[in-house]
């Protein structure tokens, strides 16, 4: 028996280790750190900072301030962008079918054919192909277009985001045709619109030689080492520091503030210390035009390259060129870079379709690879015959609003506007490369479904009345407990306490977000914990008033109350289920509190207030039961 | 401390008055409904614009201030939104809008503080919040609302009938039901909007109002077990259960609405009806599963009795 409480208690003991672990990172970012402490530690060490802002619990947009926004592909825009030779009867179909479709609530693209067909024309007038003359193999064509405008929407959007610098925005599609993006901490919600509304940008660009992007990448080497023995020399004189002198910081756009404080010097100097001993540029061995940029230099990189020296550097060594970034190695931890020439070669708007296919296999390099066609329209064709022709063995990067997504080599002239990259390791990486081919091709007209914007104000103001009533209603509830049931109240109330700690540990761990009607489900189990307190409680003073021993008392209370808690636990959680699977954003997270606080309140009333009790009697430290 | 030693209330015995209560608490219910035209439905199921603005003193932020709705109308008449629904939020200095518009809204919004702070001059305007929902989206989430009651309401009716007895299942859903269209029908009466957070609650009261239920009926599943050999009458055994169950009844009552009442006064505005409608629902979830949900059952039992002696 002594034993089995042992066990109990190390269980519980365990527990509470766990679950204050899964806290600590939230504690720690939100109570135990400053601000600087934050944003140097941003600078130190980006993946420390994003492991830490990951195992903490996120604030929701309504806690924060943002923006939420779900959009859907436009069907309708679509098909009349896909039409050819649209003529008066398309027009007035059209104009009807979209009157029709939102007044009955009828799918457009089934409404728009029944329309064209009364109007006695089809859709093969305007979609059909020589291969495509079948209405039902239309409609599957254009539903098809809708499916791949969404996918182009998201890479777009994807591609787009960080120009908020917005910390973790989310960018999900839900269902087949909608996107929902959620910037936090967003202010200017016109100018997001205005950036997600935007056509986006496809070019092609030729990659500077291998020996230009070589010495500029050993320049710029040597001047971030030149600036860094700068900075010692002047550090070690404390006298020169007075006002006349250009400090370092201002050199990198920092010194905004009057009094420079030395704790964001010295974290300037650690930045190039660190950029020039763990060297700024690897070039890949395979492909010298890559340069290689380890992932947690990429924030002090772009910093650097932004440096007006920095940008002389490349201006005299390699022209008309820019840095441009291509995207995360699928290992995750290196950026490449690319030196291109700053002036388009041709644009996206001249392509006419891009798909992807397994390599073909009369070339041994090719086979068991992937490729992606691409076909350009005469104007295009007439461009990419002359910029191959003119750079054979050159590589064009292909970027799609200022990221490099692929930089093939030129290996011949192509003189019938239908191109071929290949060499693509998967077919998921053909099919990404067509749709970012497309992106700059075709339109993905989508429309904003709903949107909401929480001002930076409200969102602090909810936090601070949303936690000040939590824990005035919290401690309403334990005095009460205290002084109903005494010392028996004060043990419900630890497991209240440790109640909290489990919904919080266990939120942290699933990297839930914390939203204002999640901290009001957090209030109201605790109003609802008590409860199964109160019902244990309830019973043992029945079994005593029936002149059992206090030993009895607890172990029938106890277990008398169980089936009531459970059955009574379970018809809540089924609500509570029921919710998360229909709610948005908010309610989920209303709905995934109440659903850990129930088991929580469960295995803390019925496993560790028993426990406690157990142990006190057995124990003898109490003979009474103080209930 | 307790509240209730021994109490021996003969709550069956009133169970007719009770029936007559719940009746016509559902009948005007449903009277304010239809008069209403169903629910007020908020944004979120309508499809609009639902704005929030503060206004700052310049000088002292922290004076309060008292906007003059009137004045507010005027410039929203400029931008051809003069029939929108406009009253204070919160406090005096804050104001909310419900519009009918989905398009442009951004631009609107924010030319409507840049002109309120013109007719203003001597206050900061702050943009707090805005949503806007397109019909579309609101048609689709009235649908998923009332499925997911209706889910909800399906999956505990089988797991009761699988944990007690049929007639069990029957009474918790009446109570239950009974709930909700009493709190519905309160937010009718008052005028109040039925939004995504309102359904959230609705379905925490059926939760609740089940729990509060199931505690009540465990008791008597257990009395009726105990009790079978001896001749002990219905109604006596549920009285009794009822009884003996009702400190903890009140006190976990008590507790939860004791914190949802402190979330309804400190909460802040965005929570308040959310709270407004636990409590209701609290109050009645209460009231219903001893007055609603326990008579069901002896009336279960008189009609399986009149049908015997037939």
């Amino acid at each position: 028996m002594r034993r089995n409480i042992l066990v109990k208690a190390g269980i519980i003991v365990f527990f509470i280790v766990l679950f204050l672990y899964l806290l600590y990172p939230t504690i720690k970012f939100n109570y135990l750190m400053n601000k600087t402490a934050k944003d140097d530690l941003k600078l130190e060490d980006p993946p420390a900072y994003e492991k830490l802002l990951d195992n903490s619990i996120k604030l929701g947009l309504d806690l924060q301030g943002g923006m939420h926004v779900v959009m859907e592909v436009d069907v309708e825009e679509l098909s009349r962008a896909l039409a050819k030779n649209k003529d008066q009867r398309f027009n007035e179909a059209w104009q009807e079918a979209r009157d029709i479709s939102s007044a009955e609530d009828r799918d457009f693209l089934t409404v728009f054919a029944q329309q064209l067909t009364a109007k006695g024309a089809d859709l093969a007038r305007y979609y059909g192909t020589k291969s495509m003359r079948d209405q039902s193999d239309i409609l599957k064509y254009l539903r098809a277009q809708a499916s791949e405008a969404v996918n182009r929407s998201l890479e777009i959007l994807r591609n787009r985001v960080d120009q908020f610098g917005v910390s973790e925005p989310t960018i999900q599609k839900q269902g087949n045709k909608r996107i929902i993006i959620e910037l936090a901490g967003i202010t200017d919600p016109q100018r997001v619109r205005g950036i997600l509304g935007q056509t986006a940008l496809l070019d092609f660009r030729l990659l500077k030689d291998q020996q230009i992007t070589q010495n500029v990448a050993s320049r710029i080497n040597e001047y971030i080492k030149g600036a860094l023995a700068e900075v010692d020399t002047l550090e070690k004189p404390p006298q020169e520091k007075d006002t006349s002198i250009v400090r370092p910081e201002e050199l990198f756009g920092e010194a905004t503030e009057a009094v420079v404080d030395t704790a964001k010097r010295d974290s300037v100097t650690r930045e190039r210390e660190k950029l020039f001993k763990e060297n700024l540029f690897f070039a890949y061995p395979g492909d010298p035009q890559r340069l290689l940029v380890p992932r947690e230099n990429e924030v002090r990189l772009k910093r650097v390259l932004q440096e007006p020296a920095i940008q002389n550097i490349i201006k005299t060594e390699a022209g008309d060129a820019e840095f441009l970034w291509g995207k995360l190695d699928p290992s995750g931890e290196y950026y490449g870079i690319f030196l291109v020439e700053k002036q388009p070669e041709l644009t996206g708007e001249t392509i006419v379709d891009a798909f992807p296919q397994p390599g073909s296999g009369y070339d041994p390099g090719s086979f068991g690879k992937f490729e992606v066609s691409l076909e350009f329209n005469d104007e295009g064709a007439r461009i990419f015959s002359r910029v191959t022709g003119a750079n054979l063995n050159k590589r064009l990067a292909i970027v799609l609003d200022g990221v490099v997504h692929s930089a093939p080599v030129i290996q011949a002239k192509i003189r019938d506007g239908r191109a071929r990259i290949t060499g693509l390791e998967t077919m998921d990486e053909a099919k990404d490369l067509a749709v970012v081919l497309k992106a700059g091709a075709l339109p993905a007209p989508v429309k904003i479904l709903e949107e909401r914007t929480v001002g930076p104000s409200l969102g602090k103001d909810s936090i601070r009345k949303g936690t000040n009533s939590a824990l005035l209603g919290l401690l309403i509830v334990a005095l009460f407990m205290i002084v109903y049931y005494k010392f028996s109240g004060f043990i419900a109330d630890i497991a209240l306490f440790f109640n909290i700690i489990i919904i919080m540990g266990v939120m942290s761990y699933f990297h839930a977000t914390l939203t204002l009607p999640g901290i009001a489900g957090i209030i109201l189990t605790i109003g609802m914990a008590v409860d199964a307190n109160v019902l244990i409680f309830e019973r043992v003073r029945e079994e005593m008033d029936k002149g059992k021993t206090v030993w009895s008392s607890v172990e029938t209370g106890y277990s008398r109350a169980f089936i009531t808690i459970l059955d009574a636990n379970v018809t809540t959680l089924i609500a509570a289920v029921v919710l998360y699977n229909f709610g948005s954003g908010p309610i989920k997270g209303f709905a995934l509190t109440l659903m850990i606080g129930i088991l929580a309140s469960m295995f803390t009333a019925i496993f560790v207030t028993r426990t406690i009790f157990e142990f006190l009697l057995e124990r003898k430290i109490m003979k009474k039961l103080s209930i | 401390m307790r509240f209730f030693q021994n109490p021996k209330y003969k709550f069956m015995e009133v169970r007719k008055i009770a029936f007559a209560l719940s009746g016509s608490l559902i009948l005007i219910s449903i009277l304010s409904l239809l008069l209403h035209g169903g629910p007020r439905y908020s944004v979120d199921f309508r499809g609009g614009t639902f704005m929030e603005i503060r206004f700052e003193d310049k000088a002292n932020p922290e004076q309060p201030l008292n906007i003059d709705i009137g004045r507010v109308r005027k410039v929203f008449e400029e931008f051809g939104i003069g029939n929108a629904e406009i009253k204070h939020y919160g406090s005096m200095q804050e104001i909310s809008a419900r519009a009918d518009i989905t398009q442009n809204t951004d631009e609107i919004f924010h030319n409507l503080t840049v002109q309120l702070s013109k007719a203003f001059p001597e206050y900061n305007v702050i943009e707090m919040r805005k949503e806007t929902v397109g019909p579309k989206v609101g048609k689709e989430l009235v649908g998923a609302a009332i499925l997911a009651i209706l889910w909800a309401t399906v999956f505990i009716l089988l797991y009761i009938m699988w944990r007690f007895e049929f007639r069990f299942g029957i009474g918790a859903v009446v109570a239950t039901i009974h709930d909700v269209i009493v709190t519905i029908g309160i937010f009718s009466l008052l005028n109040i909007e039925i939004s995504i957070a309102i359904v959230a609650a609705l379905l925490t009261i059926v939760g609740y109002s089940l729990n509060d239920t199931i505690v009540v009926y465990d008791r008597i599943r257990e009395n009726l077990k105990t009790f079978k050999r001896q001749a002990v009458e219905y109604t006596g055994i549920i009285n009794r259960s009822i009884n003996e169950t009702l400190s903890r009844t009140i006190i976990t009552s008590g507790t939860t609405m004791l914190v949802v009442v402190v979330l309804y006064f400190f909460g802040g505005e965005v929570l308040k009806d959310f709270s407004f409608a636990l409590i209701c629902g609290i109050a009645v979830g209460t009231y219903s599963s001893i007055f609603v949900a326990s008579p069901i059952l002896v009336e279960f039992e008189f009609r399986k009795k009149s049908v015997v002696k037939k």
